[in-house]
């Protein structure tokens, strides 16, 4: 079930939030346990079992690590509980990756194995690694199952993140409250993630699928493609991760943000400290910093963020060209660090254009799933292949999307927001300002609905990852 | 207003629309149909374990709850606005409106599909005729040809649809409608011509086959609103066309043969002209097969028409000239069975398709 679908927004949820909340509060993990797993089976009803088994193994680990705590046994269970999600995460995402890459280089014949890829599994797994890794660093063990269930399968955030780490939600699983402030919160973040999804990545996503079936291109289409490419991956992602926020706080919870304006950095340093922000930190405190973080030679150092970056980009499918997308930001960082870094500090319009032009033809490989769409698109933004600038569809296009192209550029900077709150501290507009931002709520709630009432099925793009 | 009241009204209003949306949802009752759209919209799923578990369960749920969505006409209605209003979009599921005409923007030309047409065509030519039989074809354009243009829309060269026609048809011989048809012969909200605006058209068509003939038509109207195909896919606001059809004293001898049902049926189906498809009640509509016997006429001359959906409106017209007309919908009935049911010999053939089938010729068989 994805959230911006009538099935979850009007059946599953009005029925949550009423069983949530008229059931007393001792017993309301155990509510969102048993709703998370009804979210998930609906999406994955094969799989449910393996997530059970995932949290069985995640919970047992933890009760032999912390009981002996500090020695051998400790240290072995960690190591073979990393090993067994690491392992689960291989297998059903990697598996026919590696055959494939067999296949090719040996030239012998190994079947593929029949695999879906479990939904969320990237997610959970990584959830349930920082739970055991944090519990063997010296956090409290969860004793009770279901508190531990209702953490890693908690619905809002199980299929497409943020990842929340253990540390962070530790005590609101047993202690939070809800208020109305909290809840108006998470329905304005829900709302707005909503909008994001369905009224802006949604029309990127047709407008993609036009460009990918047009025999008619040019120049200016594949930059146009990329550029859409670029707004939809961004408001999909961040839209998604506004609703998990928002849905997290309408049952109390406090999640970490994982976007911050990604597209207004002035460095691809900035870049990743804004963008997915819960997997970059996950990679640095799990994988980085293990490894000795930028606390050994250079030589080393380049190793590490190799390392990292590979997996960063792996992480996000079982393909080499998110392998490649993952290297192409190691060598950018790599650059920034020893080169660049002083220089862009010194001139920040330049440092801004940069970011935006190596993060859009990053996309172009992040979005190219084999290498002669990969070759073919970069010959198509840079005229290497005789296309000519412009064409009769990409100018219709260009004309038909100009408003959605302007509203997405607009909704990857703080403009809105900032316009919004300055008129909000004027004493005589404060007050339209809120009855502005009531109707916008509940606008673009009937808005999406149209919208999901008119259109198909649109899965968000991170599931897949 | 401060900001806790801003926060209780805000969680009122959520909560009040999420419940209301609930109970409507679940209480109300789903129709079944959807005329704006002519599609049955999708029932409740029955539960069991299998369906489950390969979640067809669910996929099917999914469809049944947003085809069953409370106002849905309303609600697409609205996003409809939006995107005019708001975005700005210059068609809304590749439909515009431009003159009060709803349009189909068919884009781009594909030559495969024509090709496919056109050797399909080819192999009844070859397989099914003689050099006796006098074969002609023709095209119907879109009405995106006559309004692209002018509202820069999206539009393909036609004239290369027609001359990779040419190219291909060796045996037949080509009659241009192109000149003989405007904006205005066809209704505002669908995509098919007017028959009281096609006396030029069916007397091009006959000239061509070397039939001269005149036949004097009464003008007679559907009383009830016709909504065309357009209205419904676009959710576009626009106000309704009238169906009219043409009669003459020779049409009452006539005799329709639906070879499809085996069953008479009317020349003017005016049941049908109330139903989800008015466009149906000419020649019963969507059939493949449909005799035409006309005995009111002096001269032998058959034709046996291959056509699409405009053929059915326009084959009373040629009645005039001919004794009888077959109706052929290669769409619905494989070319390889023409021969058990339609004796080719002597008649006279036409190929009559629209571009846009052209276009999409994956319809046919």
């Amino acid at each position: 079930m994805i959230f911006s679908s009538i099935p979850f927004m009007y059946y599953f949820l009005p029925i949550i939030l009423l069983v949530y909340y008229v059931t007393p509060r001792k017993r309301r993990n155990a509510i969102l346990f048993i709703s998370s797993l009804l979210f998930y089976a609906w999406g994955e009803p094969k799989y449910v079992l393996l997530m059970l088994l995932s949290i069985v193994q995640g919970y047992v680990s933890a009760q032999i690590i912390e009981k002996y705590r500090e020695t051998k046994v400790a240290r072995g269970t960690v190591f073979v509980s990393v090993i067994l999600s690491v392992g689960s995460l291989l297998y059903f995402k990697y598996t026919n990756f590696f055959i494939e890459n067999l296949r090719a280089i040996t030239g012998g014949y190994v079947s593929f194995v029949k695999i879906v890829l479990p939904i969320g599994i990237s997610f959970y797994t990584f959830q349930l690694i920082s739970y055991v890794v944090d519990v063997y660093r010296g956090a409290r063990a969860q004793r009770n199952f279901l508190d531990l269930g209702a953490y890693i399968a908690m619905f809002p955030q199980l299929i497409a993140g943020p990842i929340i780490r253990y540390e962070e939600i530790e005590s609101q699983l047993s202690n939070r409250t809800s208020c109305f402030e909290q809840s108006a919160n998470g329905i304005r973040r829900f709302c707005i993630g909503l909008a994001k999804k369905v009224l802006l990545a949604n029309q990127f996503g047709e407008f993609i699928t036009i460009f990918r079936q047009s025999s008619d291109l040019s120049v200016l289409y594949y930059w146009m493609y990329i550029l859409a490419f670029s707004l939809q991956i961004y408001f999909d992602f961040s839209g998604y991760s506004d609703m998990a926020i928002g849905l997290g706080k309408l049952f109390g919870f406090e999640f970490s943000e994982n976007f911050n304006y990604p597209y207004i950095s002035k460095s691809i340093t900035e870049f990743w400290r804004r963008w997915h922000i819960s997997l970059g930190m996950w990679f640095r405190d799990y994988v980085y910093i293990p490894l000795g973080g930028n606390k050994v030679g250079v030589a080393r150092h380049l190793c590490n963020i190799g390392i990292v970056w590979f997996l960063t980009g792996f992480w996000h499918g079982a393909s080499w060209n998110f392998a490649l997308w993952g290297m192409y930001f190691a060598m950018l960082l790599v650059i920034e660090k020893y080169v660049l870094c002083k220089h862009l500090q010194k001139h920040p319009i330049i440092a801004h254009l940069y970011v935006i032009v190596v993060v859009l033809l990053g996309f172009v490989i992040f979005n190219a799933e084999q290498l002669h769409i990969l070759c073919s698109d970069f010959k198509g933004l840079f005229g290497m292949n005789g296309l000519p600038f412009a064409s009769k569809e990409a100018f219709y296009y260009f004309k038909s999307n100009f408003i959605l192209f302007i509203v997405g550029i607009l909704g990857v900077t703080p403009f809105v927001k900032n316009v919004f709150v300055k008129a909000r501290r004027r004493e005589g507009i404060r007050a339209v300002m809120d009855v502005v931002e009531i109707l916008l709520l509940v606008g673009a709630l009937v808005i999406v609905t149209a919208y999901l009432v008119d259109g198909s099925y649109n899965p968000f793009l991170y599931f897949r990852f | 207003m401060n900001d806790k009241w801003k926060n209780k009204w805000i969680c009122i209003l959520f909560v009040s629309i999420l419940g209301i949306g609930f109970l409507t949802v679940v209480f109300t009752k789903k129709e079944t149909v959807s005329l704006s759209e002519r599609r049955k919209l999708a029932s409740k799923p029955k539960f069991s374990i299998e369906s489950y578990l390969n979640g067809s369960y669910m996929r099917d749920f999914e469809a049944y709850a947003v085809d069953g969505f409370p106002k849905r006409d309303s609600f697409r209605r609205l996003k409809t606005f939006w995107e005019r209003m708001v975005l700005n979009k210059k068609d809304h599921h590749k439909i515009y409106k431009e003159q009060g005409h709803l349009v189909a923007m068919d884009y781009p030309y594909q030559p495969t599909s024509v090709k496919k047409a056109s050797k399909r065509f080819s192999w009844i030519i070859e397989e099914c005729l003689t050099e006796e039989n006098k074969v002609y074809y023709s095209v119907i354009p879109d009405k995106n040809y006559f309004l692209a243009e002018e509202s820069e829309h999206l539009m393909y060269q036609y004239e290369e649809l027609v001359s990779q026609l040419n190219q291909e048809m060796n045996h037949a011989k080509y009659i241009d409608l192109f000149p003989s048809l405007e904006i205005d012969d066809y209704y505002k909200t669908d995509a098919h011509w007017k028959q009281e605006n096609l006396l030029d058209v069916s007397q091009k068509l006959l000239k061509s086959m070397g039939i001269f003939t005149t036949c004097k038509y009464e003008k007679k109207k559907v009383k009830d609103d016709f909504y065309g195909v357009y209205a419904g896919q676009s959710a576009l606001p626009v106000s309704p066309d009238h169906i009219q059809y043409l009669v003459s004293k020779e049409m009452k001898n006539v005799q329709v043969y639906d070879m499809q049902n085996n069953k008479i049926i009317p020349l003017y189906d005016l049941r049908k002209a109330k139903g989800k498809d008015p466009y149906e009640m000419f020649v019963g509509g969507a059939l493949s097969l449909v005799q035409i016997k006309n005995p009111s006429v002096r001269t032998q001359k058959r034709l046996v028409l291959f056509r699409d959906s405009f053929g059915s409106s326009i084959a009373p017209l040629l009645l005039s000239g001919y004794q009888e007309i077959i109706l052929v919908d290669i769409r619905y009935l494989s070319p390889s069975q023409l021969k058990k049911y339609i004796d080719f010999t002597d008649q006279d053939i036409l190929f009559l398709y629209s571009t846009y089938v052209l276009n999409h010729s994956e319809t046919i068989k």
